[in-house]
């Protein structure tokens, strides 16, 4: 029945696992924007659909809106600009459900949440990625087959009381797609109602779901292709039809429903205007700072380089106030490196580069040949420790042996001491072979990267003597989500490996000299140099200054005071926002808080971010952004044919939309697009967390990322993207990418043309209006 | 008369002042509370270890019990509060529930304390009940959450039963011997031990005193509530499990001298310490979940240590309780740090090898446990021990140099005999070792077999019976979803009910 795979059925099928946004596990945990599936229409349509298949609000409770206009944050005027329909009714979306649903609400049981939770379950059985000692039997078979064998033997549903749950499941096709197909016949889903009852099913599982597509995700970049989450559909639909199959009297109640919510769907107009009028608020205060800005700045004795993550705004601003002349530059933390990162002795590498694409190099790293032994023996030494604290028989006196033991551990922890990171990666650029495979870079890959590099960021001229890659991170314990705080253009890791790539390459007399056949010319007294912003604690570690010449020792001397100076401005803008206002030593608190296993706020991330500005920043600077924009370097001058417009456009333009809508998402709706309380969290298969027992995997960003004690830290304002190009060049990009022009026309970002002189056009449904 | 039983009644009314704080002050009192108990009972200790102990003493309405064994306890539970209610302060910044929180945590330490500390059953029993009551509180702590109302539910099922059996033991104790005095009761103890005649009230006794203990430890099959109360916030798991759930094993122990009078009693210990050990033990190794894992481990610990105790090895279960308690509150306060610690080791050989070296294991503890003369229960012990150090050479085969691998296990073998030693030296005036009788020594036996076909099951070739196996034994043989059910019957939840449409 394999055949039905061309079929109109299996079309929708594909269609409904397609509008699932991917999500990545733990340990490279970067934003993406949950309604990546939706983009395709319009906010308002997407927010109808998503409130009638999943019942998930796409804006904040109208009373929000309220208390907003009543505090006189929403004047009147832009609600009369967003028009009419700014009286907030209640809208409750009149939500389709699924069978298990309807027949819990009939008779009183809850099988929906044991079907969800049982197909979550086992789901993390079969994606386990190193966490259960003894992995599921046969996993290989693929997801649905194995849980057809199972679901078999597992006798839970009849022990919860559910007899003749696999009786039920007799005739279910061993085939996921037949299977699918077999219990939409089942349940006799008619045709008009398919598509939301699929989308309804896949909701019911969306964390795993989630995980799943975005396994179809990497192999997509790898040219090949995962169909598990279609088997974790036909799991989920399996169960509602064994449900059917035991009580088929409540099918018609659940067809009447069905079709009752496909004509009831409404638009929450009014919330919408309501936010609306909220961000008009926001861009009209967002403008006027940037009025009062452009700055000439001095001629540069360094250029720093940060990534355009909203936490760099405030370093950079920190360290311009400081010192007049650095010049700062905003480009994505993996500086054009798309790298895998392979410490000495691990099995696998680290990719370090933004999701959309996969890495184009791959380099070890650089330590001597003791050191090399050394760290294999304490690798193994490490995995030898974790497997004997979870042996099965060795548990049992391994906790007399060296359960008292750990009282130090405790202390330790508990006063925070002995928690050291890992040393940095030192990588190594010049071509070797790891496992058979080459590594390091070529001249050709890295004279096309440098190149690629410097156009990007808009540096082809002007080379101060001193030029830092600054990366960032953040140094944070005992977190599941730590990742999320590390960089998402390098994946969510720490950009120092590629700063120093880049740095390494960058100082290349090779390179430079076809850089300079190309139309760079780097002056040789130009240093690249390496470093990495600690966004926790706003220090910043410069690396390799041992490889630069003694000449540029006063320099990196003098780098380094300023960084120290920066630091102290950047943690005094800070420290109000963690509670810390008025402590005597701003930098051994961030440390201590740093290092402390039981603070669940380290820092804030990315939270209040609402802009991004592609501009030269001589426009942006001495301007307090608050922290809230992404800033992108961008000379229109030097950029006749538009390509680096065009990178910039679609690629760290659609990661900052990306990382908005997650914030926006999991800020309106938690518990639909974010991951609950950090407190309740329990990190599952080294893939994902769950809220308490279990049930599915959280997607999205935990609330105590967003806010504290009750307040909002993050609002929810979709992305206000300001662009110092001509609207002519803009439409350009956007006819070339359907999928970024979705973003902009269906209203899930704001976009601006920002002339020379100040003024603003906003492009609504295509077309360019003043601001 | 010394002042030491006295300063160690202190740490629990000075954790139990937390009823007088205001929620905003307990933030900053929190960790200086559980500071200021752990250094009362630290200096109680010592004053104990200078002056030699002094049996019951009476202090107004109470009566305290200071020896070695409670308080070796007595500071382990005040140490793991400490480090739970200083990482609860920071942990539920910007929540509302914080400083009451934090005084349900106070209450709760204060009441191990108190039982620990207890010189008589019925206060004992009345801090029984005061551990289940503000341990119920935290459970709740997140009460619109339909998990943690069940496994409160469960937890409250469980624990009135065992209150039931608490109380049951009490009566039939109070009434063949007349007094209900920790000390008193020993006395009477050895009296029918001398006179080899033992009362079928104080067998009954010692059999209800194993269903209370085996209740408060959540032992198979009324384990269900322990593996789910991760619906709570994160430090009370730590806490339950390090110093809570172990409340079992302490009544064992500090009632060891009448337990020990039934040989039906400590064979019941042995069997549902085996069972919970081998369940917990089998379902653990099938988790995904870091706190599940964790959860399930605490079932076959628990199980462990109330079979060692049946099996007279009772210093050795007080050291498990220590030991477990350090070692698991630990892990989950460390829980949210496993995406950046090392994946465990994993074999790749072939299962012929471990069968010989599970084999060897157990041929050895018996031969040398036989030629030093060591009792049933140590020989079983050392087997554990061998067969852990088995498994562990097996996994690690590949991977480590031989001489390390050596090295390595040695090592753990002479840490294992040094804390058993210790505990031994310290424990082992108020806790002699007691006799395993034939039946006990059988199901122990079993047991062991049980325990080695654990290790081997995920090294066999994959039939189909040992995935049935598998998936029966992650599901823990389908037991709490049967509680589940009849929890529903017999206590629905009403506010679900008032929830639903």
């Amino acid at each position: 029945m394999t055949g039905m795979e061309g079929s109109y059925l299996s079309a929708l099928v594909r269609a409904a696992c397609q509008r699932v946004a991917p999500m990545w596990p733990l340990d490279r945990f970067v934003a993406v924007n949950p309604f990546l599936g939706f983009t395709s229409m319009p906010f308002p349509e997407a927010a109808a659909r998503l409130g009638r298949v999943a019942g998930v609000r796409m804006t904040l409770p109208g009373a929000f809106y309220q208390a907003e206009i009543a505090a006189g944050r929403i004047p009147e005027s832009d609600l009369v600009a967003v028009g009419p329909a700014a009286t907030p009714e209640p809208c409750a979306p009149v939500r389709i459900v699924t069978f298990g649903e309807a027949l819990d609400t009939a008779i009183g049981t809850s099988w929906a949440p044991l079907a969800d939770a049982e197909a979550a379950r086992f789901t993390a059985s079969w994606a386990d990625a190193g966490q259960a000692g003894w992995p599921l039997i046969g996993r290989e078979a693929g997801l649905f087959a194995t849980w057809y064998r199972m679901a078999r033997i597992d006798r839970t549903a009849e022990a919860t009381g559910l007899a003749g749950f696999r009786a039920a499941l007799h005739d279910l096709p061993s085939d996921p797609w037949a299977a699918i197909a077999w219990a939409v016949d089942v349940m006799r889903v008619q045709q008009a109602v398919l598509e939301d009852v699929l989308d309804g099913t896949l909701w019911r599982v969306r964390g795993w779901a989630a995980v799943l597509r975005q396994r179809d995700w990497d192999a997509r970049l790898a040219g090949d292709r995962d169909d598990a989450i279609i088997g974790l559909l036909a799991i989920r639909l399996a169960w509602d039809a064994a449900l059917c199959q035991l009580h088929p009297s409540m099918l018609p109640a659940w067809h009447a429903g069905l079709s009752a919510s496909v004509t009831q769907s409404a638009v929450p107009l009014a919330e919408l205007a309501l936010q609306d009028a909220y961000e008009a608020g926001w861009q009209r205060r967002l403008l006027g700072k940037l009025a009062g800005a452009a700055t000439p700045a001095p001629e540069p004795s360094v250029q720093a380089v940060f990534c355009i993550d909203v936490r760099s705004e405030v370093f950079r601003r920190a360290l311009e106030a400081a010192v007049p002349e650095v010049q700062t530059i905003g480009f994505a933390g993996f500086f054009g490196f798309p790298i895998e990162v392979f410490p000495n002795g691990a099995e696998q590498g680290r990719t370090c580069c933004p999701v959309l694409m996969a890495p184009s190099m791959r380099v070890c790293e650089r330590v001597d040949a003791p050191s090399r032994a050394q760290d294999a023996l304490l690798r193994t030494g490490a995995r030898a420790w974790a497997g004997l604290r979870r042996a099965t028989a060795g548990g049992f006196s391994f906790v007399e042996a060296a359960g008292l033991g750990y009282a130090a551990r405790l202390a330790a922890d508990a006063i925070g001491v002995g928690r050291a990171a890992p040393p940095p990666v030192r990588p190594e650029i010049a071509p070797g072979v790891r496992d058979g495979q080459a590594t390091g870079l070529s001249r050709a890959q890295a004279l096309d990267a440098a190149e690629a590099a410097l156009r990007g960021m808009s540096l082809t001229k002007g080379f101060a003597r001193l030029v830092l890659l600054t990366g960032h991170g953040a140094q944070v314990t005992n977190t599941p989500h730590a990742a999320a705080f590390d960089c998402g253009a390098c994946g969510g890791q720490a950009g120092d490996a590629n700063a120093r790539v880049a740095a390494a390459v960058l100082n290349d007399p090779g390179v430079r000299s076809g850089l300079a056949s190309r139309g760079i010319a780097i002056p040789a007294e130009t240093r690249f140099l390496a470093g990495l912003h600690n966004t926790t604690t706003d220090e910043v570690e410069l690396f390799d200054t041992a490889d630069l010449p003694a000449s540029h020792a006063p320099d990196i001397a003098r780098l380094r005071a300023w960084l120290t100076e920066a630091g102290d401005g950047c943690r005094a803008a800070r420290l109000e926002s963690l509670g810390l206002a008025g402590v005597s030593d701003p930098l051994a608190s961030l440390r201590r808080r740093s290092r402390d296993w039981a603070e669940l706020r380290p820092e804030w991330g990315l939270a209040g971010n609402a802009a991004f500005i592609a501009a030269p920043r001589a426009r942006t600077r001495g301007c307090d952004l608050e922290g809230r924009a992404f800033l992108h370097e961008y000379d229109e001058t030097a950029d006749p044919t538009g390509a680096v417009l065009e990178m910039i456009m679609t690629a760290p333009m659609v990661v900052a939309s990306w990382i908005n809508l997650q914030y926006y998402a999991a800020t309106v709706d938690n518990a639909a697009f974010g991951s609950g309380d950090k407190m309740l969290h329990d990190v599952v298969g080294r893939i994902g967390v769950v809220l308490g027992n279990g049930g599915d995997l959280r997607t999205g960003l935990p609330l105590q990322s967003l806010g504290y004690g009750g307040q909002l830290r993050h609002q929810p304002l979709r992305l206000c993207v300001l662009i110092a190009a001509a609207p002519a060049a803009i439409d350009a990009v956007l006819a070339r990418h359907a999928d970024v022009a979705a973003l902009v026309d269906n209203a899930w970002m704001h976009l601006l043309s920002w002339a020379d002189d100040g003024s603003c056009q906003r492009r609504v449904d295509g077309r360019w209006t003043a601001v | 008369m010394t002042a030491s039983p006295f300063l160690a009644m202190a740490a629990p009314l000075v954790l139990g002042a937390a009823v007088f704080l205001p929620d905003r002050l307990m933030p900053r009192l929190a960790g200086p509370l559980g500071i200021a108990a752990l250094g009362l009972v630290v200096v109680a200790a010592g004053g104990l270890a200078l002056e030699g102990a002094t049996g019951t003493v009476t202090a107004g309405p109470l009566r305290l019990h200071l020896d070695a064994l409670s308080a070796v306890m007595l500071i382990a539970v005040a140490f793991i509060g400490t480090v739970v209610l200083r990482f609860s302060a920071t942990y539920l910044d910007g929540h509302v529930g914080r400083g009451r929180f934090l005084r349900l945590l106070c209450l709760t330490v204060a009441a191990v304390l108190g039982l620990i500390l207890s010189g008589h059953l019925l206060q004992l029993a009345a801090f029984w009940l005061a551990i289940s009551l503000s341990l119920h509180r935290l459970l709740l702590f997140f009460p619109d959450r339909v998990g943690a109302r069940l496994a409160a539910r469960k937890k409250f099922l469980c624990s009135r039963l065992g209150d039931a059996c608490l109380l049951g033991a009490i009566g039939c104790l109070y009434g063949t011997m007349g007094t209900l005095e920790i000390d008193g009761l020993a006395a009477a103890a050895a009296g029918f031990r001398a006179a080899g005649d033992v009362p079928p009230g104080v067998t009954t006794a010692a059999l209800l005193l194993v269903f209370a203990a085996a209740l408060k430890s959540a032992q198979f099959p009324a384990h269900g509530w322990l593996i789910e109360v991760m619906e709570t916030p994160t430090p009370v798991s730590a806490l339950l499990h390090a110093g809570v759930v172990s409340a079992g094993g302490y009544l064992i122990l500090r009632m060891s001298p009448i337990v020990s009078l039934s040989e039906t009693a400590m064979a019941a210990l042995v069997l549902g310490g085996a069972a919970s050990a081998l369940v917990g033990a089998g379902a653990m190794r099938t988790q995904t979940g870091v706190k599940a894992g964790l959860a399930w481990s605490t079932l076959a610990q628990m199980g462990f240590m109330l079979m060692q105790i049946g099996l007279g090895a009772f210093t050795a279960a007080a050291l498990h309780i220590v030991a477990h308690g350090l070692y698991k509150s630990h892990a989950f306060l460390s829980a949210g740090g496993v995406i950046r610690s090392s994946r465990p080791s994993v074999s790749s050989s072939g299962p012929g090898i471990l069968i010989g070296l599970l084999i060897g294991a157990v041929v050895l503890a018996v031969c040398s446990g036989l030629a030093v003369g060591l009792s049933a229960g140590g020989i079983v012990l050392g087997a554990v021990l061998l067969i852990g150090v088995a498994e562990f050479s097996w996994t690690n085969r590949g991977s480590v140099p031989p001489w390390l691998l050596m090295a390595v296990e040695l090592t753990i073998c002479a840490v294992w005999i040094t804390a058993h030693l210790l505990a031994m030296a310290v424990l082992g005036p108020v806790l002699p070792e007691g006799q395993a009788g034939g039946f006990a020594v059988a199901v122990a036996g079993l047991a062991i077999a049980g325990l080695m076909a654990l290790v081997l099951l995920p090294v066999l070739p994959p039939h189909p019976w040992i995935l049935a196996i598998q998936v029966h034994l992650t599901r823990g043989l389908y037991v709490n979803a049967l509680t589940t059910r009849l929890v529903a019957r017999i206590w629905p939840d009403r506010v679900a009910k008032d929830l639903a449409p």
